[in-house]
């Protein structure tokens, strides 16, 4: 009987590589292609998803886990890798450009460093506070305030 | 190279640069409120003369009223709503991760942008079932449930 309760509880790393992982807004991340465990104590100390060609690989740490699902691994927090590459417009849909990056200032987002449809025009960076939805796409604010990035 | 002159024949108007041409909403990309894309304007509907709104070419076919615009710009709309009909499609998953099918049906009160239920349904040879507003935590790229379906 104990052995069939600690039977339940316990997975092999086959049940989780190659599994998809949804973040909490819901949207597919990935593939699991990595499970990192500790030398020492050998806990898991969180993966690695593969998140397509265009995009770099993402650890989450184990603690990031929500739940290890029969068909995918779901997450607690949403990972700032993830607004990298959406579109950002304006409160009246007019294209501005993409997330080229991301200023995080203690695990918060601070700035987003966009690059505008132009390539000769640089980047700007939009403050968190000028940011309406982000979902699929990223909309400012209406009267919202672009800084040109310094090189 | 050379605009033509438009010579206007009307009681009302003496000048028409200043009025909208209903012809460039034609082709124009449709958001949600979120930025998710949700097609292209094919048609433009009028009651009397009265404009009401536009039919919209995605996944599905939808008539979205003018009261759901929120802004717009030379090539784009944006509206102030998740239309609720962009959930068919979308994957449930339930609180523990296991996948509870596809979202087939959406029962809504009237033509509202509100729904009460979800007609979800696993695989062709299974039987759909209903999953309760109340039930869902998420429901934008996907549905994530609030409690574990068996």
């Amino acid at each position: 009987m104990a052995h069939k309760k600690t039977k339940a509880k316990i997975i092999t790393s086959d049940d989780i590589l190659g599994k998809e992982t949804v973040d909490p807004e819901g949207s597919i991340l990935g593939v699991i292609t990595k499970v990192h465990i500790n030398k020492k104590d050998l806990k898991v100390t969180g993966i690695t998803i593969d998140m397509g060609l265009l995009k770099p690989d993402l650890f989450v740490g184990a603690k990031y886990l929500r739940h290890l699902g029969s068909d995918v691994v779901l997450l607690k927090k949403v990972p700032h890798d993830k607004y990298r590459g959406l579109k950002v417009l304006t409160e009246g849909g007019e294209l501005i450009g993409k997330v080229k990056d991301i200023i995080v200032d203690k695990k918060r987002i601070k700035a987003f460093v966009i690059s505008t449809k132009k390539v000769w025009d640089g980047h700007y960076h939009v403050a968190y506070k000028d940011i309406k939805e982000i979902g699929e796409s990223i909309i400012l604010k209406q009267g919202h305030k672009m800084k040109k990035k310094k090189k | 190279m050379f605009k033509k002159e438009t010579k206007i024949i009307s009681n009302r108007f003496k000048e028409i640069n200043n009025l909208k041409k209903f012809g460039s909403y034609i082709d124009r990309k449709v958001y949600s409120k979120s930025g998710e894309f949700v097609g292209k304007v094919y048609d433009l509907l009028f009651k009397k003369d009265i404009f009401s709104g536009i039919m919209v070419k995605g996944k599905k076919d939808i008539f979205i009223g003018k009261e759901f615009f929120r802004g717009e710009s030379e090539k784009t709309i944006m509206l102030k709503i998740e239309p609720v009909v962009n959930l068919i499609g979308k994957r449930v998953f339930d609180s523990t991760g296991k996948k509870v099918g596809i979202v087939r049906e959406i029962k809504r009160k009237a033509n509202s942008n509100n729904y009460t239920d979800l007609v979800v349904k696993k695989s062709i040879y299974k039987r759909s079932f209903t999953v309760p507003k109340k039930d869902i935590e998420v429901a934008k790229k996907n549905i994530i449930l609030k409690k574990e379906y068996k």
